[in-house]
């Protein structure tokens, strides 16, 4: 508890920040829902057989993950507000609809009658009373959509549109409860907060609810509108020197390259940087520059070459050579252009814990043969359907390990606690120290090379060469123990990224 | 003046009225009378188009129904429905509003017009105007629905079996306040009942009807004294 509020008070100017931005995309994407729910609702109730259909296809909607949304969405939505606001849209539109169908269909037939009797048209007829009388079940269906959004809001942080996801994603990356509970609190509060606030609007007139929900749009547009126009004032007079946005994939690692990449620019040149941290999945980032949503993020040489390339080079396992085929082959499938890569190698590893290596004789990935029948792994993901990961310890090394795939965060905390003996982890983690674990040697030369280094689009190097010689002050530089130190100084002790990063290249003498 | 000529009304190939043949005058009082199910509230609804003959035609003042502006003719035809047919969101002055509204009058004659009805009725405007239909008793609301399809004076009534749920007592009442306001309004009045004292105490005449077939067109006391079939004769019986 007094770990929750010191890291509260330590982030309160990103929990409001982050609060303002999950009640920004709620509030939009609950009035959009409104707005394309209830119009539709009226126009199609008179037949049944229409009606029933919409709402049928709003329910196969909803049924579709949000993840899986969101992923569909970002290759030709890009990131950010517009994906997330649109995927929470397609949620919340089927409980509006649905109850506003049905409070239409519950009214008294003697009222539908005697509105037909006395001649009134359709639009008389909403008017009039339909509306009206359909209210209350209406507005229930609009509370159970702003809880539904405000819930699933969080995944926005997934798509760098922030809000209290990141408090959330932030606390499974680094393993911190107390940020995921900041996170989730304070989504659960502000979803209670939603349901009584509506069901207490539901019982003002239709005339004070539309009022309300104009004044609501109109503050929402405002707090669009104002920042918008704060941004345009200064950059109007920076006019031609640019602007670049640099993103980065979830952790306190590509988010310290992004700062350092932030500084040097800044330092070096006129073009203003801005820093989308924590977008979490490769494919996000990548689609993400590709749409040209971001212009730079820091990449590995060994994801390229693996996971990127449609057709995997086969580059060994030889940093320079793999860097080559890396920048070959994304400069020919992507015109992308992979700037030099740093010194240190984040690959893959796997690791277990040090008593447990002692106690079976474990040194190398091979010895793993020992205890394959006893042992589970606990795999992220991306690891475990990689060639060159867990694919690649059946087919090179032989092993049938008894395989749980999860977060990559979780995975710490699975080991420590026993569930598992055997994670797959990057070189460069900090928990590796943290957890007392040990590395497993690498004996078949299974994992390739991972060296980071700047992604961006070739169209972007040819408007600002100046980049190139710019980043390159980080080619060669950082090595793996510097690099884990800075992950363990974000992580662990709480400093911010950027002073992590800034500090670094001050001690360098590259800034 | 109403008149169906040869009006029959068939649902899935099933008769539920055939022949019917007559003319309501204007400023009549016209009860239609017969058991549930037997196409008296069929012929009531062909009157303001919310039902159409499969057979023959219902003209008014000589005018084919299906010819006409539904609209037109629903805004000049009120329409009494058993009670429970207020609009519960609006007060009762907007309930008696309405149609006067959809004829696009304005407020300051609306509202003379409903505080002189409110008034008659029994139900003084000042504390009955702004109050809830809710807060209405059965036959407080019948009275505002009666109100409601005569503020306009339109030259037909119809009316549902419209005092059914009400208790003996109010029942009386609004029987006495229709006979009164009918007689004031020289308005033609189409009454749908299966009461059969209500229609005898009501009626100029009386319109018998059973299965879908109309047994005798008479003024109370030939329906009562000549009943023409054995039907009409036993539906009189004691009253």
């Amino acid at each position: 508890m007094q770990d929750i509020i010191t890291t509260f008070m330590d982030r309160r100017g990103d929990w409001l920040v982050a609060l303002g931005q999950h009640v920004q995309i709620s509030l939009l994407a609950l009035m959009l829902s409104i707005i394309i729910a209830l119009p539709l609702a009226l126009l199609i109730q008179r037949w049944s057989r229409v009606s029933d259909a919409f709402v049928q296809v709003a329910a196969i909607f909803q049924t579709i993950p949000s993840m899986a949304l969101l992923g569909l969405f970002i290759p030709f939505m890009g990131i950010g507000t517009v994906p997330a606001v649109t995927a929470l849209v397609i949620y919340a539109i089927f409980p509006i609809l649905q109850n506003t169908l049905t409070g239409l269909r519950q009214i008294d037939p003697q009222l539908e009658e005697a509105g037909e009797a006395f001649g009134m048209t359709e639009w008389e007829k909403l008017r009039t009373y339909r509306v009206a009388l359909a209210m209350p079940v209406i507005m229930a269906g609009v509370r159970l959509s702003a809880v539904m959004i405000i819930g699933t809001a969080t995944l926005a942080a997934l798509i760098g549109a922030g809000g209290l996801g990141s408090f959330i994603l932030l606390g499974i990356d680094r393993n911190d409860t107390a940020l995921i509970l900041i996170g989730a609190l304070s989504s659960a509060v502000l979803a209670v907060l939603a349901h009584y606030g509506i069901a207490w609007m539901s019982r003002l007139s239709a005339r004070r609810v539309a009022a309300t929900f104009v004044a609501l749009a109109v503050a929402l547009g405002a707090s669009y509108a104002v920042p918008a126009a704060a941004r345009m004032m200064p950059s109007s007079g920076a006019g031609a020197s640019g602007h670049l946005v640099v993103a980065g994939k979830l952790g306190s690692e590509p988010e310290i390259l992004m700062n350092m990449y932030k500084q040097l620019i800044e330092k070096n040149s006129s073009i203003t940087v801005e820093v989308k941290p924590n977008f979490g999945k490769t494919t996000f980032v990548y689609n993400a520059l590709k749409a040209g949503k971001i212009d730079i993020y820091p990449e590995f040489t060994g994801t390229v070459t693996s996971s990127l390339l449609k057709k995997v080079p086969n580059a060994g396992t030889d940093s320079e050579a793999v860097y080559k085929a890396a920048r070959d082959g994304i400069l020919a499938q992507d015109n992308l252009a992979l700037l030099k890569p740093m010194q240190y190698q984040n690959t893959y590893a796997l690791a277990v814990k040090t008593d447990y290596a002692q106690a079976n004789g474990l040194t190398s990935i091979s010895d793993l043969a020992k205890v394959q029948d006893s042992a589970r792994a606990g795999f992220s993901l991306e690891f475990n359907d990689r060639e060159d990961g867990g694919k690649g310890l059946a087919s090179v090394y032989g092993l049938n390990l008894n395989v749980a795939t999860m977060e990559p965060a979780l995975r710490y905390q699975a080991i420590e606690n026993g569930d598992v003996q055997v994670v797959d982890a990057y070189s460069t983690d900090s928990q590796i120290a943290q957890y007392n674990l040990t590395i497993l040697k690498d004996d078949k030369h299974l994992f390739p090379p991972y060296q980071g280094a700047p992604l961006m689009r070739e169209e972007t190097l040819k408007k600002y060469p100046q980049l190139e010689g710019i980043l390159d002050k980080l080619a060669g530089k950082i090595t793996e123990e510097q690099m884990s130190h800075m992950n363990y100084e974000v992580n662990v002790q709480g400093k911010k990224p950027a002073d992590v990063a800034k500090t670094f290249l001050t001690e360098q003498g590259i800034l | 003046m109403i008149e169906f000529q040869n009006v029959g009304k068939s649902y899935d190939g099933k008769n539920v009225l055939s022949g019917a043949n007559f003319t309501i005058e204007d400023g009549e009082f016209f009860v239609l009378v017969g058991p549930s199910g037997s196409g008296k509230t069929t012929m009531l609804r062909m009157i303001n188009g919310l039902e159409a003959p499969t057979d023959g035609d219902v003209r008014i003042n000589g005018r084919r129904v299906a010819d006409t502006d539904l609209r037109e003719l629903r805004l000049n035809t009120g329409y009494v429905l058993q009670t429970g047919s207020l609009f519960p969101n609006l007060t009762v002055l907007q309930n008696i509003a309405l149609i006067a509204k959809m004829k696009k009058w304005d407020e300051s004659r609306i509202e003379e017009q409903a505080r002189e009805l409110l008034d008659r009725v029994g139900l003084p405007y000042d504390q009955y105007a702004q109050r809830m239909p809710a807060d209405l008793s059965g036959g407080e609301a019948q009275r505002v629905g009666i109100l409601r399809a005569l503020i306009t004076r339109p030259d037909v009534i119809l009316m549902d079996e419209p005092f059914s749920a009400l208790d003996p007592l109010s029942r009386t009442q609004l029987q006495d306040l229709v006979k009164m306001l009918h007689e004031d309004f020289h308005v033609t009045v189409v009454f749908v009942t299966h009461d059969m004292s209500e229609a005898l105490k009501l009626a100029d005449r009386v319109c018998v009807v059973h299965n879908g077939v109309i047994e005798q067109i008479g003024t109370p006391d030939e329906v009562k004294n000549h009943a023409a079939t054995g039907f009409v004769s036993e539906l009189f019986e004691g009253e």
